[in-house]
């Protein structure tokens, strides 16, 4: 069998890219360049980040407080749910329940 | 490119007139690195995700080049190698394939773009070269298509001179190989 010659192929390859491609590609990383000139932002950024991350620690910690209290205020609705049954309908509530009773009856 | 390359870096270290080297380093070698990019990772998003990943990291280590123009483009080769080998590390990890395997998978990737051929000759090659060793398949690349020197394959790779060259001539015999049958 004839031996391959790399003449064949030479430096094609079965690639192709989009057109505008390496336009858009040396655009982007000329932006690199650009964005790091801006120096206020640069100088600037370390603090805005920690003041971010600042922000973000007191909002955890006053969702986590919002929620407890809101915790709070749904138990204190459900006793005033069952404070608002009466007594009448609370026992034939009860007295339909029986704990010894095969769960497969209720399905 | 040497005379380029120099003048690239005049333009770097003149701290008022970086960012038109950069300009021209970006300019010089884009296509460059982006084939070499992707030839490595097969498809076309990969590479392009790589190559803004490399400039990000050249730019950012450009105080940190010690070279002179004659480095400047293996510098920039080994910054391209190291970023798609991580990409290619990352996809190994979460498959449990090696490098070297992974390629074999890539090949499979491998369809001739402008057709719908899948049998031309510009395929069999790349699956061929992707079926080599991690190692040789990219000293290969890197003096076939790039046509870097053995030195310049040397400082990208960080494997010897010599390495370099036994594993060219192995990788070309296994080409050769893979294309005859």
């Amino acid at each position: 069998m004839k031996e391959f010659d790399f003449e064949n192929v030479g430096k094609r390859m079965p690639y192709s890219v989009p057109e505008g491609f390496f336009e858009g590609a040396k655009r982007r990383a000329g932006e690199i360049a650009a964005s790091s000139q801006s120096g206020v932002h640069c100088r600037f950024s370390p603090i805005f980040s920690r003041v971010a991350i600042a922000a973000a620690v007191v909002l955890a910690l006053c969702g986590a407080a919002w929620w407890t209290v809101d915790y709070n205020s749904l138990e204190r609705r459900h006793e005033r749910l069952l404070a608002d049954i009466s007594t009448d309908l609370l026992m034939e509530l009860v007295s339909e329940y029986d704990p010894t009773a095969d769960e497969s009856e209720y399905y | 490119m040497t005379v380029a390359n120099a003048e690239i870096l005049r333009l770097l270290a003149d701290s008022d007139r970086r960012n038109e080297g950069f300009a021209l380093l970006v300019e010089a070698y884009t296509e460059p690195l982006y084939w070499h990019l992707r030839r490595m990772v097969v498809v076309h998003e990969e590479a392009e995700d790589a190559l803004q990943e490399v400039w990000i990291k050249i730019f950012a280590s450009l105080d940190d080049y010690r070279g002179d123009g004659d480095a400047l483009r293996a510098w920039c080769y080994r910054i391209a190698t190291n970023a798609a080998i991580d990409r290619l590390r990352r996809r190994c990890r979460w498959r449990f394939v090696t490098i070297d395997n992974l390629g074999r998978e890539l090949a499979g990737l491998v369809t001739y773009e402008e057709s719908e051929s899948s049998e031309s000759v510009e395929v069999k090659f790349q699956r061929a070269i992707l079926s080599l060793p991690a190692k040789q398949r990219l000293v290969f690349n890197l003096r076939y298509y790039d046509e870097l020197t053995y030195d310049e394959i040397s400082r990208v790779t960080g494997i010897s001179e010599s390495s370099c060259k036994t594993n060219y001539h192995y990788a070309q015999l296994r080409v050769k190989e893979l294309m005859t049958r």
